[in-house]
């Protein structure tokens, strides 16, 4: 089974206006750009969330001028968008169409965030249709006064503590795939676990000793740009650092580590737009859709370069039926 | 086409016995949970309800996990 779409024809960097054309026309868009670009655009089949960093045609760059777009394709023959509190969150599977897919995007360090993050794998029907999208951001200097905002294009309503989602229905014999391209994976070191769920921790257990995380980094001059990795059956799933707080002695991460799952520090990739390259080249099929981290672009110094042909915004965490971090996330659709 | 949810295997699968190298990012994600529900509480009551849940989810992705379903449970046999 391969791609139906190629992901050049749909997708790509667009000005205000240019974008406003396309939702006048009636297309069913994914969005990205900043608040004030996203705020003047007409009311339509879109919803959107703030990011001023992506990856184009030429490669990642930094803009507040330009809007991202996707352009879903024909073969979503349907769809419906809504701004989801904290508490409808569980019911996202079960508001998806039978045959389709959900896209999702929450803006980042807020409550429904977390709570996402933490609980998603238990939400009903959750794994049964396919489930992608993104954490909403802001220009890194402005982390700590702008706060990521969604949109729902359909109402014209923001949101900077909801999540909004498009749930897209398929031609019938058309299958979304949802898949992630990582280039990390578990490093030698040693076994790390902690008890309870937590975006932040102070003590977690190193070979099943209990010890202090954020002396541990650094008593070992372990390279924190590297993420905590996790084997889920084959599919390595990162936790990134996000902080190491010398005061509190606390470390902070952009995903929760979970009990019960063993973790270690990845190995280091020298480069990441050649490795980017070479782990795209065994994705079967062509992505409709993908989006990339923040901690790629910034750790791998993406700017002015390509990741393997894909283009897409670049974002504060991805979303393949859970919260990712340091990862590409992708959609194909298969015939079926 | 997948067992009846009576088949020893479904029980096998969820209790982990059986090996599996699963390849499409939905049943990677799913098999984790299963298994580690199944680990953390592995009375009839838990796993009758886990056994459920993984006919559900390979019903629903029979045709994208269909390699899955065929590592899992061996190939159909022609008629």
């Amino acid at each position: 089974m391969n791609g139906l779409y190629t992901i050049d024809e749909t997708a790509k960097l667009y000005t205000i206006d240019e974008t406003a054309k396309l939702i006048v026309s009636g297309k069913n868009l994914l969005l990205a750009g900043d608040e004030t670009l996203l705020q003047e655009l007409p009311p339509g089949r879109w919803i959107g969330g703030t990011s001023p960093y992506f990856i184009g045609a030429h490669g990642g760059v930094m803009t507040s001028s330009r809007i991202f777009v996707t352009v879903l394709p024909e073969e979503v023959v349907d769809i419906s968008t809504h701004l989801y509190d904290e508490s409808e969150l569980p019911e996202l599977a079960s508001n998806g169409p039978e045959n389709g897919f959900t896209f999702l995007i929450i803006p980042a360090f807020t409550s429904i965030h977390r709570s996402f993050a933490e609980n998603v794998h238990n939400y009903p029907r959750i794994f049964e249709r396919p489930l992608l999208g993104w954490v909403a951001g802001v220009a890194l200097e402005d982390i700590r006064t702008i706060r990521p905002k969604v949109f729902d294009g359909r109402t014209g309503k923001s949101s900077a503590v909801r999540a909004a989602a498009v749930h897209a229905r398929l031609k019938d014999h058309v299958a979304a795939e949802v898949g992630i391209v990582n280039l990390f994976c578990q490093g030698s070191g040693p076994e790390i676990t902690v008890e309870r769920p937590a975006f932040s921790c102070r003590d977690v257990y190193i070979n099943g000793d209990r010890t202090n995380f954020a002396a541990y980094i650094l008593n070992n001059k372990i390279d924190a740009r590297l993420p905590l990795v996790a084997d889920y059956y084959g599919a390595m799933v990162n936790v990134s650092v996000r902080e190491i707080d010398l005061l509190t002695c606390e470390v902070n991460f952009y995903a929760p580590l979970f009990p019960d799952v063993i973790y270690r520090f990845a190995s280091p990739i020298d480069d990441y737009e050649a490795a980017f390259s070479r782990e795209i080249q065994k994705v079967r099929g062509t992505p409709a859709v993908s989006v990339n981290c923040i901690l790629n672009y910034v750790y791998g110094r993406l700017e002015g370069k390509r990741t393997g042909g894909l283009v897409g915004p670049i974002t504060f965490g991805e979303i393949a039926y859970r919260l990712l971090n340091q990862t590409l996330v992708y959609m194909i659709l298969r015939r079926a | 086409m997948l067992p009846p949810k009576s088949d020893p295997r479904w029980r096998d699968l969820v209790r982990g016995k059986l090996k599996t190298a699963p390849s499409l990012l939905a049943t990677k994600f799913f098999m984790a949970r299963i298994a580690g529900l199944a680990k953390n509480d592995s009375s009839e009551e838990n796993i009758s309800k886990l056994v459920n849940e993984s006919v559900s989810f390979f019903t629903k992705n029979s045709v994208l996990a269909k390699a899955d379903i065929e590592m899992i449970f061996g190939k159909e046999k022609k008629k």
